[in-house]
């Protein structure tokens, strides 16, 4: 049992080292992402004029963040399936478990969400402005938002990328699974952008986790039968 | 493997537990008061559906689950006859 | 005749719960009045929804375990029926919103988490009609029918916990609590909830039945 574990770790170790590093050599998909992030926040400066904050605009400031966040991260992540080739697919299909496959999927997604989500954050309040009191609290809101995101999407991404209109797809299939997990968010980022004590988010902060776990686990029983085909 | 299923079925309790459980802890925070109505029962309005103690409002629910119901057994009658046309054929 | 008592159960039930929907004696509240008596049917459809969404979920895991045609239709009829009963729960639910709480949709938690619900399961249907191969169409959505179904708990039984709502009992259970569900209402109310999803059972019945023959009938031509 134990070798089986460590042969399923090595897996997805192998397996992150290897989207690392195609990530590296094909920089101009990351670099596109960056540049999508940055025109949608300067889109958003431009159409909201939002520079002078008043005591009413902090709820649009933070719904427009989780917005431009959503919106990147499954653009970000739509790809992460549909971008294999078949050969690879069929390749990986031989050599290794699909719960490996799923698993590194799910971290090197968090990696890249949270990297983007941390550059988000930190250009958005640049340009933008930045109320927000509470600041680890809310690089922690940050933080469970990156890795619900990439987890649900994962899976997501996984069922759109088998369907022939898979962009469309992917769009209608994840956002109603998402929108719980985006209320959580941003109620909790609300709590710390107002610097609330920090007792008041553990509601949210619990739920979330609880929301992940269960994500987590039903991709992690529900793959093999989608990689089977 | 097996182990590692029955652990992540665990884990899938023990969040969904830890869900409940966290959400069950607060007291009923939020004693919404029903009875906080304005005041204004006794303008009357020119709506029959709010006559006879809204009586009315209970008809509509009741009508409107049956013509769902009602179109739901249509379109189910329509395919069953274009499979017996095509049986015929 | 033996085989179908449960029908028969069902629609004595739902009989019942009509009669005694209307006819008896219920709490007088103040903005309520009569539409108290929607309890016996607008709330069973989401009741009925969830239970027959559940089905759908059941059907779907047992597909992925043992995959057969069989399997695959029911759980799809399911999630149709299922749909049914939520797009009548919704338009029963505003009609009753709009005359006591003065708006159809009023922003209410459990207002958009229904909606949401609905559409995590018209997505289902999109992708079903995304595939060309059965096989590969069965397996996808069985496994997007649990996903959601997993993604929709949290929704369902949590969110409108933490908010505040207009329905009742958002501290305690779902739908209602124990101060404004007196026993009166209670012995109405349950054979009310257990009617309407016999009668969802039945429909799926028949569907899945009927499509079964179909397919059935396309493999002899």
């Amino acid at each position: 049992m134990r070798k089986i574990n460590a042969v399923l770790l090595k897996e997805i170790l192998y397996l992150i080292q290897k989207d690392l590093v195609l990530e590296w050599r094909q920089k101009y998909a990351f670099n596109g992402m960056l540049l999508y992030v940055g025109s949608t926040v300067f889109v958003c400066y431009l159409s909201f004029g939002l520079r002078q904050f008043s005591d009413d605009s902090g709820p649009i400031w933070n719904a427009l963040l989780w917005i431009i966040l959503l919106f990147t991260s499954v653009n970000a992540i739509a790809k992460s399936f549909m971008q294999e080739n078949r050969g690879r697919l069929l390749y990986f299909y031989s050599i290794v478990s699909p719960q490996g496959i799923i698993l590194a999927k799910i971290v090197y997604n968090t990696l890249l969400m949270l990297l983007l989500a941390f550059i988000c954050f930190v250009f958005y309040a640049f340009v933008l402005g930045n109320p927000v009191q509470d600041i680890p609290m809310f690089l922690l809101s940050l933080l469970l938002g990156a890795i619900g995101f990439s987890t649900s999407l994962t899976m997501i991404s996984a069922i759109a990328s088998k369907a022939a209109n898979s962009s469309t797809l992917m769009a209608i299939l994840s956002f109603p699974v998402i929108v719980p997990m985006l209320l959580m968010l941003i109620k909790m980022s609300k709590n710390a952008m107002d610097g609330l004590d920090r007792g008041a988010s553990l509601d949210e902060l619990l739920t979330l986790l609880a929301i992940n776990m269960i994500v987590i686990t039903v991709s992690y029983i529900l793959f093999p039968y989608l990689w089977r085909s | 493997m097996k182990l590692f299923r029955i652990l992540a079925i665990c884990c899938f309790i023990v969040g969904a537990l830890a869900g409940l459980t966290q959400v069950q802890a607060q007291p009923e925070q939020a004693q919404v008061e029903y009875s906080s109505a304005p005041a204004e029962s006794d303008i009357e309005m020119a709506d029959t559906l709010r006559q006879d103690g809204k009586i009315w409002v209970v008809v509509v629910v009741l009508l409107t689950v049956m013509t769902g119901l009602i179109i739901y057994l249509i379109t189910l009658d329509r395919k069953v006859g274009k499979l017996e046309k095509q049986f015929k054929e | 005749m033996m085989k179908n008592w449960w029908k028969i159960l069902t629609v004595l039930l739902l009989i019942f719960t009509v009669v005694a929907g209307v006819l008896s004696e219920v709490p007088r509240l103040a903005i309520l009045n009569e539409t108290i008596r929607n309890l016996y049917f607008h709330v069973p459809m989401w009741f009925g929804m969830i239970l027959i969404l559940l089905i759908s979920v059941i059907y779907s895991i047992k597909y992925l375990r043992n995959p057969t045609i069989k399997n695959d239709v029911i759980a799809y009829e399911a999630a149709k029926v299922g749909i049914l009963f939520g797009v009548l729960g919704i338009v029963t639910g505003m009609e009753w919103a709009k005359f006591t709480w003065g708006e159809y949709w009023s922003n209410d938690p459990k207002q958009n988490a229904s909606a949401i619900g609905l559409l995590i399961y018209f997505a289902y249907v999109v992708l079903r009609s995304s595939f060309a191969e059965q096989q590969q169409r069965a397996r996808i959505s069985a496994v997007y029918n649990i996903f959601a179904f997993a993604a929709l708990i949290p929704l369902l039984f949590i969110l409108p916990r933490l908010t505040d709502s207009l329905h009742p009992g958002n501290g305690g259970n779902p739908g209602f609590n124990t101060y404004d569900l007196d026993s009166r209402l209670r012995m109405v109310f349950y054979p009310a909830v257990l009617g309407w999803t016999m009668l969802g059972i039945w429909i799926v019945n028949v569907r899945s039945r009927f499509e079964l023959l179909r397919q059935r009938l396309y493999e002899t031509v």
